[in-house]
């Protein structure tokens, strides 16, 4: 996926997304970045791949699968999908 | 493919019931990776099985194995982040194998908390893009499987030895008003991490060209200290493995508390207030947020 084909919907209206926000950090504290902290976080919806078994690793995959007679599902990516940056 | 295919309830179901799902990252199958020499052969082998068989074959994809090993089918990402184009690629392979459901093989799990030596402080850092609501930024996503892979957060973890972490508390006594720079290297190992998703993550590539992270004790009550950390940043993050002109820029504001008496970090919270990505015109927000743990 090309950067500006990403961008470009997020991109619309972009003269609001950059207009400064009213707070400033003198007027946040803890409890502000306490909340930041808890709504940022990863939501479950965004967690559902992990509720797929995956294998340690490609031997172990083979091994499992002739063992159990199904076969592999192998998912090859540029990045680190366990932390997202993929 | 995280976000939609990955994320689908029937593909789900379908990998844990019939299959033994498996990833690699290609970093690790370069000339500096780490996986071992069996995993590069067993990988050389499943493309050469895909050209022999005329199917679609490249880097990032989407292969079916049978439960001998040898390549039967495949999808490039592209096509695999498509759910109906995934849904049909399983079914069809279970279908021509006859494969029977059952439990998932591997009992699913998150991914594991790093393990730390004792003294050092674990972080867990969360970055991900945004969009403006009103007075704030909401989720992107949020209500609704958007589908894009930007739409999911990526979390890194980062791991500070007792000498860096220290750097971030006063020098002598806590007093309230004391106030001091987080030395330049310290603050970069915090700041190296504060770019959205991209298909980069290569920290190496990243270039801080701007940052500054100012420390003022605010509170000192009952044996805790309170320090507020005030930063901002101006890095260079390529989008790709290639060099570009994007930018990553933000402020930041955060808040730790330490033990007076044995300098121990108690808790650690940081967030973004505003955050950019992009070049020129195009920069769209982001955020990142930190925490220690436990």
């Amino acid at each position: 996926m090309r950067l500006t084909t990403y961008l470009g919907a997020g991109l619309l209206g972009l003269g609001a997304l950059l207009a400064p926000l009213a707070a400033t950090s003198e007027e946040h504290d803890a409890a502000w970045v306490e909340r930041r902290v808890q709504q940022w976080q990863p939501t479950a919806k965004e967690r559902r791949w992990e509720s797929i078994g995956w294998a340690s690793d490609l031997r172990s995959a083979l091994r499992l699968a002739k063992e159990h007679q199904r076969p592999v599902f192998l998912f090859t990516l540029d990045g680190r999908m366990n932390v997202g940056r993929c | 493919m995280r976000a939609v295919s990955l994320s689908n309830s029937r593909i789900i179901s379908l990998l844990n019931r019939y299959y033994v799902p498996v990833y690699l990252s290609n970093e690790d199958y370069r000339d500096n990776g780490s996986a071992p020499p069996e995993e590069r052969a067993l990988l050389q082998r499943i493309h050469e099985e895909g050209y022999a068989a005329k199917l679609s074959v490249g880097t990032v994809h989407a292969f079916i194995l049978n439960p001998d090993g040898h390549t039967i089918d495949s999808l490039h990402t592209a096509q695999a982040a498509h759910a109906d184009l995934m849904t049909a690629l399983l079914e069809r392979n279970v279908q021509k194998l006859n494969t029977p459901p059952g439990e998932p093989v591997i009992k699913p799990a998150p991914p594991s908390t790093p393990q730390v030596a004792p003294g050092e402080l674990l972080l867990h850092l969360t970055a991900r893009y945004l969009e403006r609501r009103g007075d704030d930024y909401a989720l992107t996503g949020e209500g609704e499987n958007h589908g894009n892979w930007g739409d999911l957060p990526a979390v890194d973890w980062i791991t500070l030895t007792q000498a860096q972490w220290r750097k971030l508390l006063p020098p002598g006594p806590a007093r309230v008003g004391t106030a001091w720079e987080v030395e330049p290297q310290v603050a970069a190992l915090l700041f190296t991490h504060f770019y959205p998703p991209t298909e980069n993550s290569d920290l190496t590539t990243n270039r801080i060209d701007r940052q500054s992270l100012r420390a003022t004790v605010v509170a000192v009550e009952n044996g805790t200290a309170r320090v507020r950390l005030a930063g901002a940043l101006t890095m260079k993050h390529p989008f790709y493995h290639k060099d570009d002109a994007n930018f990553a820029e933000a402020t930041v504001l955060g808040f730790l508390q330490f033990d007076t008496r044995t300098r121990r970090i108690r808790s650690l919270r940081m967030a973004t207030e505003e955050a950019t990505y992009g070049s020129g015109d195009s920069r769209t927000p982001f955020g990142v947020v930190v925490r220690s743990l436990p």
